[in-house]
């Protein structure tokens, strides 16, 4: 199962959200934004490595809390790396270690879709601002294209309460609310998922509906 | 189903263009195959081939009652025993091509465009300019910057064995690990930290070459400039005199075009200041009232 998050705009929670799910599911998590990366970076290989073909993609998984595939943060790496290999490489990984969250770039070019084209289904994350839904509904339109089927829908860091139905109107999905929790914010520089560091909270239970709706 | 084929070879690289129609009332499938000698050079958009195109040709599919035309370059490899030399080529252009129609096209042969390719292809690459890639001194970062797929591709690393997770990267040799490191390492490839500190260094270049024209003082220059003057088509006892009463030798005069470059734009650079000066005229009166 290969899982992409995606959203039109950037700044949503994409990572985090990509980081908790991948916990959730016992999943790699692929930090696929080439461009911008956001997910701890390491030491050895990364995703512009594999993408420019020089490593092999199992070998830039770094084992921890939460197995990352990082990607390099460099305009050169960016530039080197061909998008085109993703699919065989994030194949490559799935055989090995089973489920792949593909933590994806905003917006609609081709860093964005080639990582949708790859993905059997993704996940849409909003900000709950109805700007931001506007977005959400071309990258929709986008996932339809590339025939990745949405499985859900995460309306991230909900302070108050959102318009629940509007939004899965909108975007014909059915939607999980996640609500605002520092620990959240948090979970990724420190490596703590919330789903084993505060497993109780509201955030954690919204994660864990969430990946309950990724199928097999 | 007709066909047209056309050729031009024009310094090494073959221009082929075809056009085929289909005048049979059912979609039909083809094969056309590139027989010059060299590889086939695809129409791309994004940097990727048009959908249908391989290293040997196109295969695709003609609707019924309809035309495709093609368009593909070779790059004629410089070998003297070519299958077809480019003069034959120009007469008969035919024997550039092979086309080989497969039959009835099946609906269902569509593949749907969702691959990888298909979306790189419809929402344009999202690669950096390569302007914005700094380019670092060293030669060996230049080669893995231009890292082109084929050049990158290394040896092939050891084999992946699914054998437990944790071992894994043990079962690296260390050379291996040290040449993974090289080719991986960040030292091979500039970091943005490098980007802004060679943008500083420029910048400090650019304010240097200003202020050098400032601190040099106008009078060394003019110094040096007379000294040109003095021994322009002088004669050797001149020449002689005028170096020996000059505090500089011959070699200063290797600055000069540098100074006169520095001049002018110096000379540039005051004018525009006159001409803005000349231009913002506020009221000063004013202005001194109202403070």
């Amino acid at each position: 199962m290969i899982l992409a998050v995606v959203s039109g705009k950037g700044g949503v929670g994409k990572s985090t959200l990509s980081f908790e799910l991948a916990a959730a599911l016992g999943a790699v998590v692929v930090d696929a934004d080439l461009g911008m990366a956001d997910l701890p970076d390491g030491r050895g290989p990364d995703l512009h490595d594999v993408l420019a073909g020089a490593a092999d993609p199992t070998e830039a998984v770094r084992p921890g809390p939460v197995d990352i595939v990082p990607c390099g943060r460099t305009l050169a790496g960016a530039r080197a790396a061909d998008l085109t290999r993703l699919a065989e490489a994030v194949a490559a990984i799935e055989r090995e270690f089973g489920t792949v969250v593909l933590d994806c770039p905003a917006g609609r070019r081709a860093d964005a879709g080639v990582p949708l084209a790859v993905a059997d289904a993704c996940l849409l994350v909003v900000s709950p601002r109805a700007f931001a839904l506007a977005d959400a509904i071309r990258t929709r339109e986008l996932a339809r294209e590339l025939d990745a089927g949405v499985t859900g829908c995460a309306v991230n860091r909900v302070t108050d309460p959102p318009p629940v139905d509007p939004i899965g109107d909108a975007l014909g999905a059915p939607v999980e609310v996640v609500p605002a929790d520092p620990r959240v914010g948090r979970s990724v520089t420190a490596e703590r998922p919330v789903a084993t560091a505060a497993p109780d909270c509201e955030a954690a239970a919204a994660v864990r509906a969430l990946a309950r709706r990724v199928p097999e | 189903m007709h066909t047209d084929i056309d050729v031009t070879a024009d310094d090494g690289v073959a221009l082929v263009s075809v056009r085929i129609d289909n005048d049979s009332p059912v979609a039909r499938r083809l094969r056309v195959r590139n027989r010059l000698d060299g590889p086939v050079l695809p129409p791309r958009r994004a940097g990727v081939p048009e959908p249908g195109w391989d290293d040997e040709g196109f295969d695709g599919v003609v609707p019924a009652g309809s035309t495709v035309a093609l368009g593909y370059a070779v790059a004629l490899s410089p070998s003297a025993d070519r299958d077809v030399a480019p003069t034959d080529v120009d007469s008969s252009p035919e024997r550039a091509v092979d086309i080989e129609v497969l039959g009835r096209a099946d609906e269902s042969e569509r593949a749907a465009d969702s691959t990888p390719e298909d979306a790189v292809r419809t929402l344009g690459s999202a690669r950096p300019p390569a302007d914005a890639v700094p380019v670092s001194s060293d030669p060996s970062s230049t080669v893995a910057e231009s890292g082109a797929p084929e050049s990158a591709t290394p040896e092939p690393t050891h084999a992946t064995t699914p054998e437990s997770g944790d071992e894994r990267p043990d079962s690296l040799s260390q050379s291996e690990r040290a040449a993974a490191s090289d080719r991986t390492g960040p030292s091979e490839r500039p970091t943005d930290a490098d980007v802004s500190s060679a943008l500083e260094a420029r910048e400090a270049r650019g304010h240097e070459t200003d202020q050098s024209v400032q601190s040099a003082s106008l009078a060394t220059v003019e110094r040096r400039i007379e000294l040109a003057e003095r021994l322009d088509g002088a004669s050797v006892a001149d020449a002689a005199a005028a170096l020996s009463e000059a505090d500089a030798g011959v070699e200063a005069l290797d600055s000069l075009d540098a100074d006169r470059a520095r001049l002018r734009r110096l000379a540039a650079r005051a004018t525009a200041l006159a001409d803005r000066a000349a231009d913002a005229d506020p009221d000063a009166d004013a202005l001194r009232r109202l403070a």
